[in-house]
């Protein structure tokens, strides 16, 4: 498994299944959970290093959840990825911090690399601020 | 001079005692990730305008969606790439985001308000449909009310738009589940990829209509059926792009006799067939995107034909100078086209009038007609085999017909028409005919060996002229109208040029390039990447480029430079530019092409290429200043290497720049960063050897020059003065800072799997000689970088260089020779003394006598 762990966050059960399923069989440690709230509460529970984020959900938006989550866990990073783009929640997004707004479809391969470069970037900022290392390898 | 020395050296030596910065290290290590980021978003962003614009240069015959998800992906791109650049430089661009917002606020108003009347309309009936507006209506549709509005014989009816068709998918959910499940879906198996199709086809049999499309469809198909056959209507596909240059024929669906009541369930089951199997592995075959596909319907008053059939204007197998050609079926025509009747054939010469030549039957059994409730089959009588389907003077009406539609669509048509009771003919659909190309096209190999063959195409066509060769000292405002663009780099300060010119040639570059772009635009042809072009074509030498075939040939090849060569689809005949192609412009135009012009600003910023151009540009200067910092104030973490240079040389690693587990005593061979070990075997390569005092007299020189003023100053002293280096490194760059000797060295570079990504940039400056000999080793420098290809400029005793777009191989070459090129030229100001010494030094480095040694050579001056 990863030595980062990832939760991916969608209204859509059938695909935030797949798309668990498909990065834990290519070796990446995910969770997954179907709103907002429910993130949250994740987070609050179990350490997350990289969020996979969807934008338009039932209750809390993804732009709600991202901008909690920049409040609470700075360094977590947040990739937005998003089946209904706008550029409004485009330039939002990315100027919350979101390390990237991807449009769905996206290959995996596409976005297991944003969330290596995310991971990276997290690794780098937490020495940067001198807070504990994630766990590496 | 003394104190201006020791002021020198003082900053030297502070900065050998600084404390270990961990923050100055991880400060370094976040800016260069974000150069990497930069570097992604720039290439993407630049895919996406490539795409654009070649959407447009195929006959703009794409929708409005497919540009809104486009601009969409790719403002977020520009923005992040602002993002990135203010965080590399500290916030130094904050306007750009303010440009960024302005265009943006451009397009969004072309986008609402350009459609004027028409943006929401969801149905449309077809005499009131303009020109240029097939992105609402579909090709079909469009080609249609073309004829309609020329007072050609159509059947009436009306269109369900693009937006209907969005509406529907948004509303129902479906597009949003299409997104995803193409996601779900990558790299599934033909059997998922059709249970897919399968599944996605019976969720829009299944899905809800927005109830304003309901209502608008119903009241408008009860109208329209008042004026079929039998109260009847048939619903037909005119998806954007469909009949083009991508035909999609058969593969979308056609309901005929339709009762107006089931107009709702048949415009389902005409978009359903978007997502058939066939439909999609068509798709995927074409390059073309699911999410993409746009489809608006076609409902006409159903028609109740005596005969039916298909007309080709030229036989598609002639070459364009073939018969016309009618095919044609009793009844109804779709067994013609389904191919279940073999038809009558008629065959007609093209002249005004036309002549038919002559008649053969097909021996049809049976005829298709209207029932009740649809469609029926009907044996043909003995009279009814006899009769043939249309008579000599409706066959000739026909093909008059056909020709005027050639002449109207400027190309060849394949028209699908009907005969109705009255003996009224009327045309159902005309779309553009497949024509293979003639033989004269196909001899277009010539007998000349080619100058060179390869490169990329970056706009097809042929073009000859003279070739102009850019070069140092070369303006590019004497190039001459006509002329052929050879250029080392696809440069976009060449466009200037263009509209003047008949071919472009570059060494290096590629077809998603700022200048590739700009070819296609100014629909110049031109081949980018050959690699040799500059060195194989002299300058004022006569030559042709055919881009497409990617040669170039000496002289004028004459069945080359004709009238481009025709391809098998002519291309449809441009109707106004529809609005929204501006909204287009503003995110593919390039305005900024020339870094060095005072226009090369924040507020010129016009378009997103703008943006992304500047963005580019600037990231370079910004990452150069990275080293600065680093001269100012070592970065904890450095290690030093242990090898034989005359200066200390530090590393620090932003990232798989130096082996895991390298200490304190760094061995070269630890430094695994792809450019930073390449820079470094220059550096190390023992065939210069810095360390040996210059011979004080060469064979040849003595007599030119006065042998005390080729002493060089000891090298221990050099050495003893504690000077430092420091290279920045990870996997794929390099910023390498250093003094040596009196001058200062600054050197820049990218090296990975991105040709695209690639460049060096390098600077020199200072001395410690008089301002002459500065000069004149400045000059040395300059040459020696010209003759390795950087595009070089000197000030005094100052000289930057820079090279981009080169493959990875020549980089690391390039870097390797930099390596060597640094120590070779260290104090060489003490040898400079006349400008023949610089002639005679570069001639040295090139043949590698780095240490001149005195070999009797020709190159010594006498």
């Amino acid at each position: 498994m990863s030595p980062f762990k990832v939760l991916v966050v969608d209204d859509e059960r059938d695909f935030l299944e797949s798309l668990v399923r498909r990065l834990q069989r290519r070796s990446v440690d995910a969770a997954g959970v179907t709103s907002g709230e429910a993130a949250l509460e994740h987070l609050e529970r179990q350490r997350a290093d990289v969020v996979v984020l969807d934008v338009k959900m039932p209750g809390m938006n993804g732009i709600d959840v991202l901008r909690r989550i920049k409040q609470l866990y700075p360094e977590v990073e947040v990739i937005l990825l998003t089946g209904h783009a706008s550029v409004e929640s485009g330039v939002e997004g990315l100027a919350l911090q979101a390390f990237d707004y991807l449009i769905k479809p996206v290959k995996l391969d596409e976005l297991i690399e944003r969330i290596m470069e995310a991971f990276d970037r997290r690794k780098v900022v937490s020495e940067l601020a001198g807070t504990p290392q994630p766990a590496d390898s | 001079m003394v104190k201006r020395l020791s002021k020198f050296l003082n900053r030297l030596g502070r900065n050998g005692n600084g404390a270990p910065d961990k923050t100055l290290h991880g400060d370094l290590k976040l800016r260069f990730r974000e150069f990497k980021y930069l570097l992604r978003a720039n290439n993407e962003v630049l895919a996406i305008i490539a795409e654009i614009e070649q959407q447009l240069a195929e006959g703009g015959q794409v929708g409005l969606d497919f540009l809104r998800s486009r601009y969409i992906a790719a403002s977020a791109k520009v923005y992040k790439m602002i993002r990135h650049l203010n965080h590399i430089s500290g916030g130094r661009y904050p306007q750009l985001e303010g440009a960024f917002h302005r265009i943006r606020a451009d397009i969004d108003q072309i986008l609402e308000e350009g459609g004027g009347s028409r943006s929401g309309v969801i149905i449309l009936p077809l005499e009131d449909l303009e020109q240029g507006e097939s992105h609402l209506a579909g090709s079909k549709a469009s080609n249609l009310a073309e004829l309609a509005r020329a007072g050609l014989p159509v059947p009436p009816g009306f269109v369900v738009t693009t937006e209907a068709f969005r509406r529907f998918m948004e509303f129902s959910g479906l597009g949003g589940q299409l997104r995803q499940a193409v996601m779900i879906l990558e790299g599934s198996s033909p059997e998922d990829v059709e249970t897919f199709s399968h599944l996605l086809e019976q969720k829009v049999l299944d899905a809800p209509l927005p109830p304003e499309l309901e209502k608008e469809l119903m009241a408008a198909s009860q109208r329209l059926g008042g004026l079929g056959a039998r109260g009847l209507i048939s619903l037909r596909s005119s998806a954007v792009g469909e009949d083009t240059q991508s035909s999609f024929a058969g593969l979308y669906r056609s309901m005929l006799g339709v009762i107006p009541a089931d107009a709702a369930q048949a415009f389902r089951a005409v978009v359903a067939a978007l997502y058939s199997p066939e439909a999609v592995v068509y798709r995927r075959q074409r390059g073309l995107l699911d999410q993409d596909a746009e489809m608006a319907v076609l409902v006409q008053a159903m028609l109740e034909p005596v005969a039916s059939g298909v007309m080709y204007t030229t036989d598609p197998l002639g070459g364009g100078k073939g018969p016309l050609l009618i095919s044609a079926v009793r009844g109804l025509g779709q067994g013609l086209v389904d191919g279940s009747v073999d038809p009558d054939l008629y065959r007609l010469e093209r002249s005004h009038p036309p002549l038919l030549l002559d008649y053969s039957s097909g021996g049809q059994g049976e005829s298709l007609g209207l029932g009740a409730s649809g469609l029926s089959r009907h044996s043909l009588d003995a009279a009814g085999r006899e009769e043939p389907p249309l008579s000599e003077g409706q066959a000739l009406e026909l093909a008059r017909l056909g020709l005027e539609l050639e002449e109207r669509f400027a190309c060849p048509q394949d028209v699908e028409w009907a005969l109705t009771e009255p003996g009224r003919l009327v045309i159902l659909q005309s779309r553009p005919l497949q024509v293979l190309a003639a033989r004269c096209g196909e001899a277009a190999a010539p007998s000349v060996e080619p100058l060179l063959s390869g490169g990329q195409t970056a706009r097809p066509g042929a073009g000859a002229g003279p070739a102009f060769l850019v070069r140092p000292g070369v303006e590019l405002k004497d190039f001459p109208s006509g002329g052929v663009l050879v250029a080392k780099s696809s440069s976009p300060a060449l466009a200037a040029a263009l509209p003047r010119a008949a071919a472009l040639v570059t060494d290096v570059g590629g077809v998603a390039g700022h200048l590739a772009s700009l070819s296609r635009e100014m629909g110049v042809p031109a081949l980018v990447g050959t690699g040799l072009a500059t060195k194989l074509i002299a300058p004022g030498q006569e030559i042709t480029v055919d881009a497409g075939g990617r040669r170039v040939y000496p002289g004028r090849v004459a069945q080359l430079t004709g009238p481009e060569p025709s391809t098998a689809l002519c291309r449809p005949r441009p109707g106004p530019t529809p609005y929204w192609h501006q909204a287009a412009g503003l995110i593919t135009k390039l305005n900024l092409t020339d870094p060095h012009s005072p226009r090369f600003t924040t507020a010129r910023c016009a378009t997103f290429h703008d943006i992304i151009r500047f963005g580019h540009e600037m990231s370079f200067k910004e990452m150069f200043r990275l080293g600065d910092k680093v001269g100012r104030d070592p970065g904890g973490g450095a290690l030093r290497l242990e090898a034989r240079l005359p200066f200390e040389l530090w590393f620090i690693d932003l990232g798989d720049g130096l082996a895991s587990g390298a200490g304190p005593d760094l061995k070269p061979e630890q430094v695994v960063s792809i450019p930073g070990a390449a820079l470094l075997e220059g550096l190390l390569d023992p065939s210069v050897d810095w360390n040996r005092p210059r011979p004080v007299s060469l064979k040849g020189l003595a007599s030119v020059f006065s042998a005390s003023l080729l002493t060089p100053p000891k090298d221990g002293q050099v050495r003893d003065m504690g000077q430092r280096a420091y290279a920045i490194v990870s996997a794929e760059y390099i910023n390498f800072n250093c003094r040596v000797g009196y001058h200062f060295t600054a050197l820049d570079s990218f090296c990975g799997a991105q040709q695209n990504d690639n460049y060096i940039s390098f600077r020199f400056h200072g001395g410690a000689a008089t301002e002459d000999r500065r000069q004149l080793r400045a000059e040395l420098i300059e040459r020696l970088l010209s003759d390795m290809d950087f595009s070089v400029e000197r000030t005094g005793d100052q000289v930057s260089a820079f090279i981009k777009k080169y493959p990875a191989g020549r980089i690391l070459e390039l870097l390797e020779e930099l390596g060597r090129l640094v120590l070779f030229t260290r104090q060489m100001d003490m040898l400079m003394s006349g400008r023949p010494m610089v002639d005679w030094l570069a001639q040295a480095f090139a043949e590698k006598n780095y240490n001149l040694a005195s070999n009797g050579g020709e190159g010594e001056p006498t």
